[in-house]
């Protein structure tokens, strides 16, 4: 359970974060939509705590992840993992060192035992494949499209199974065939990681198609929540008009039990 | 963009903005104490150490031969030509690894290591900065610190030392060249003034130097790649900026280590002695 309560921070003159309260449920994945530049990469630097507020807090499975730092950081973003929004791949490594980064520097998050290489070099292969990227092990970040780069990105997260993700932006900037790609992924690695999951995104197709509540953000706070349905329904001028950019309902994409899609 | 804006900046952020520098100056020497403590409590990979030697250290071979062996022949030469019809050229040999040893070796390795090697890790570690590398470092939970820049601050402040040495060396062997085979003087009348001369004061000067402009070069140009922002041009800001600042401070802290060892010379003298 991740319970944000009063969350304030400001960038120069910029309030970006003004009071927000926000509680994410275990095991569900959140969307947090809203426009570009409106604090939804802010707020996800603060959940992970890479950034610090200047009033309020954060606490994941109660730990007040805001009030710490140094070595009782990392003891905790262990097991969290974050999508940046261009990959944010190590650009002197390839892709197969990138995805096998996590391992070598701490081994299973959770036992904390190291693995030996051919281990590493399986659940790497492994990994790559289930984002479709079986045979790029050698490949330079350089070498990918924008597209690749996020599946491999995706690729060094699932290979550690953290149990919290934060996706920024997964499908910004991406083709209709490759974002759904994407978002087939971030269900998939749900479903197989059983993680906690938050998605900011400002593409209601991808929010819909993902989230189990959605949330808006406005003003430095979070202005609605809720399960897709009763979202949609409120009398909201920005989620009438994300909601008018999509001509059918992503959900009805989704494949059923049986493989095929509704 | 939806933000709100705060009308009344607070007392600290008017503060900062007046005095960037003393803000920046707190930022790096906060950096360096992270970074010392980081290793200190866990020590980087010696994968990592080993591969920032060698790219600060045996890299570097080259072009800090090639200065100090040029430095050295210019020395020899313009010592030569201004001493000899004084009767003074029997003391080129003696000029060249004396001021080798003090001055040039150390100022020039560390300038020319900044070029080659301070301006490269300012801009790679910024680049990392503007493309959230080093963000999802941390949220891979690695420790920046530790990680990027220990390895290349121990690395810096340990070969620094050892390149002026180099340096200084090929410069008595440049100024050697053109003194015995340029201006034909005997190579005992270019080596015999130094043993009586050259003290290992005079080394321990150049070694010293090394030492600092070392930990300087790799502390200001990791620290200005640590806080680069704004893209592509931020990065050149910065590159720039981190070899002006390094340039800057190694030539005033040489002014301050000459006259504070010069002030030290019997204490030093006694402990060599």
């Amino acid at each position: 359970m991740i319970k944000i309560q009063n969350l304030w921070k400001r960038y120069d003159k910029l309030q970006v974060l003004a009071g927000m309260d926000l509680e994410v449920k275990t095991g569900e994945t959140l969307v947090i939509l809203g426009p570009s530049g409106i604090g939804k990469s802010v707020l996800l630097k603060h959940i992970i705590g890479i950034s610090k507020p200047d009033a309020g807090s954060i606490d994941i499975d109660n730990v007040r992840i805001s009030d710490i730092q140094g070595a009782d950081l990392y003891k905790e973003v262990k097991h969290m993992g974050m999508l940046f929004q261009g990959g944010a791949l190590f650009d002197s490594m390839n892709v197969e060192d990138n995805a096998a980064f996590y391992l070598h520097q701490h081994g299973d998050p959770r036992t904390g035992k190291h693995y030996s290489k051919k281990e590493i070099a399986d659940k790497v292969t492994e990994a790559l494949e289930m984002v479709g990227l079986g045979g790029t092990h050698k490949k330079m970040p350089s070498e990918l499209s924008g597209g690749m780069r996020k599946r491999a990105a995706l690729a060094r997260l699932i290979v550690y199974r953290p149990s919290l993700i934060l996706y920024d932006e997964p499908t910004t900037g991406l083709d209709p065939i490759i974002a759904m790609q994407i978002n087939e992924l971030i269900v998939k690695t749900q479903k197989e990681l059983k993680a906690t999951s938050i998605v900011v995104t400002h593409d209601m197709f991808s929010a819909l198609y993902v989230g189990d509540r959605l949330a808006l953000i406005r003003d430095g706070k979070i202005a609605h929540i809720g399960e897709p349905d009763e979202f949609l329904k409120i009398d909201d001028p920005l989620i009438r008009f994300l909601h008018n950019t999509i001509s059918k309902d992503p959900r009805s994409f989704k494949e059923t039990p049986n493989g095929r899609t509704n | 963009m939806q933000v709100i804006e705060n009308k009344k900046p607070t007392l600290l952020t008017l503060l900062s903005k007046k005095l960037q520098f003393i803000v920046a100056t707190g930022e790096y020497t906060r950096l360096i104490i992270d970074t010392v403590k980081a290793a200190c409590s866990r020590p980087p990979s010696i994968t990592l150490i080993f591969q920032q030697l060698y790219d600060v250290g045996v890299a570097s071979l080259p072009v800090v031969a090639i200065t100090g062996f040029s430095t050295g022949m210019v020395l020899a030469a313009q010592s030569f030509y201004q001493l000899s019809d004084k009767g003074l050229a029997s003391v080129t040999g003696l000029m060249v690894a004396k001021a080798m040893m003090t001055e040039l070796g150390p100022v020039l390795t560390a300038f020319m290591l900044t070029g080659r090697v301070g301006a490269s890790m300012c801009a790679e570690l910024g680049t990392m900065n503007v493309t959230e590398q080093i963000d999802a470092l941390k949220t891979m939970a690695i420790n920046p610190n530790r990680y990027l820049l220990a390895p290349r601050f121990f690395a810096g402040t340990i070969m620094m030392p050892l390149l002026t040495i180099f340096s200084i060396v090929m410069g008595i062997f440049g100024g050697y060249l053109m003194a015995v085979y340029f201006f034909g003087m005997s190579p005992n009348s270019y080596f015999d003034p130094m043993p009586t001369h050259i003290q290992p004061f005079d080394l321990f000067t150049g070694v010293i130097k090394g030492f600092i402009f070392g930990m300087l070069i790799m502390t200001i140009c990791c620290y200005r790649g640590m806080v680069t922002t704004g893209g592509a041009a931020g990065v050149g800001r910065a590159t720039t900026n981190s070899v002006v600042i390094a340039y800057c401070c190694i030539l005033l802290s040489n002014f301050l280590i000459t006259m504070a060892l010069n002030i030290l010379k019997e204490q030093i003298t006694r402990i060599f002695a």
